[in-house]
């Protein structure tokens, strides 16, 4: 069929390229975001210690943490569930207006379903943002697709 | 008489503080729906960290939500939401300020299914425009829960869509908004 060989060997290499760039391209298209469970943080700290960097330092925390995936360690301030059954909790001192909004991932409502307010938690979550005080309901760090990892 | 008196402002006191009460939630639900007609490919996400204070009194209205926040199905089209359409660095909120202008027909304290007319202004990816939509306020059991749906037009707010996904995105946002919402004490 091929009287060169090199034309041969051109078309397999073509044709092993062309395989893995669309196994690459399919792959990449339907990835999913990992799940928290078995992600390893990046950072771990206390609730109240990160509350206080974003409270002073508002610019270098927010280059820190956001889109980072942190494990927060906290009282649970409270729990709080939907009308579609989504839980976030809430950690953070009783007395104080911040707080660290955690909204757990589906898969791990049954976990979410056994803490209990006022003791104390670890949540791992990948950190969204972090909203100011500016609608007077204080200041709230928010965590996403998170995996209540300690309870 | 002076009892009469106390008695009356005490009543007075309690009837103005609950027709003045704020009502908010930091945990109001907004979706959104962006899938071009007839494409196979659902372009949806979901933000469950929304902020919301309404003024009962007045019907004054505040939301916020952090770009961030919003969670796709597909990582891929999550990255690109962020990165791409919305930049959510350099614009990380949407907030709409602005008010229920038929407040004194909505009883937040009855038991009752009321609609409602929101106009304001939402500011997105930087761009502030006029939105006006009518939506509704549930009161059951002392819960009061606000929902509204509206779309938005991409090209209101500069979010480019590029021609080579054109036919998968579409040019307008279907978005709800579902609150439910605690006196703030």
């Amino acid at each position: 069929m091929f009287k060169n060989p090199k034309f041969k060997y051109l078309l397999i290499a073509v044709l092993i390229t062309a395989a893995i760039g669309g196994y690459y391209a399919y792959s990449e298209y339907n990835r999913r975001n990992p799940s928290m469970e078995e992600v390893k943080a990046v950072h771990t700290l206390n609730a109240s210690e990160i509350l206080s960097a974003f409270e002073s330092k508002p610019q270098e925390s927010k280059k820190m943490y956001t889109d980072q995936v942190l494990e927060l360690t906290g009282p649970i301030k409270e729990i709080e569930k939907d009308d579609t059954g989504f839980y976030t909790v809430v950690l953070g001192e009783a007395g104080s207006m911040s707080s660290v909004r955690c909204v757990v991932d589906s898969l791990f409502t049954d976990r979410a379903a056994k803490l209990v307010s006022g003791t104390p938690a670890t949540l791992r979550g990948v950190c969204v943002g972090y909203t100011a005080d500016d609608m007077g309901l204080g200041a709230d760090l928010l965590l996403n697709r998170c995996y209540p990892a300690q309870q | 008489m002076n009892k009469f008196i106390t008695l009356s402002l005490l009543l007075i006191g309690i009837c103005s503080s609950a027709f003045a009460q704020k009502y908010f939630t930091k945990n109001g639900s907004i979706s959104f729906d962006a899938t071009a007609p007839g494409s196979p490919e659902n372009i949806t996400a979901d933000n469950r960290t929304v902020q919301c204070v309404i003024d009962g009194a007045t019907g004054n209205m505040q939301f916020k939500a952090s770009m961030k926040a919003f969670t796709f199905e597909r990582a891929l089209m999550q990255e690109h939401f962020n990165e791409n359409y919305v930049e959510s660095d350099k614009f990380p909120d949407a907030k709409f300020a602005g008010s229920i202008s038929n407040m004194s027909a909505i009883a937040m304290d009855k038991d009752g299914s009321y609609p409602a007319t929101v106009k304001g202004k939402l500011t997105l990816h930087g761009e502030t425009r006029d939105v006006e939509t009518t939506g509704k306020v549930t009161v059951a059991k002392g819960k009061v829960t606000a929902t509204a749906n509206f779309s938005v037009l991409l090209s209101d707010y500069k979010v480019n869509v590029p021609s080579l996904v054109s036919d998968k995105v579409s040019k307008t946002a279907k978005i709800n908004v579902s609150c439910g919402l605690e006196p703030l004490k």
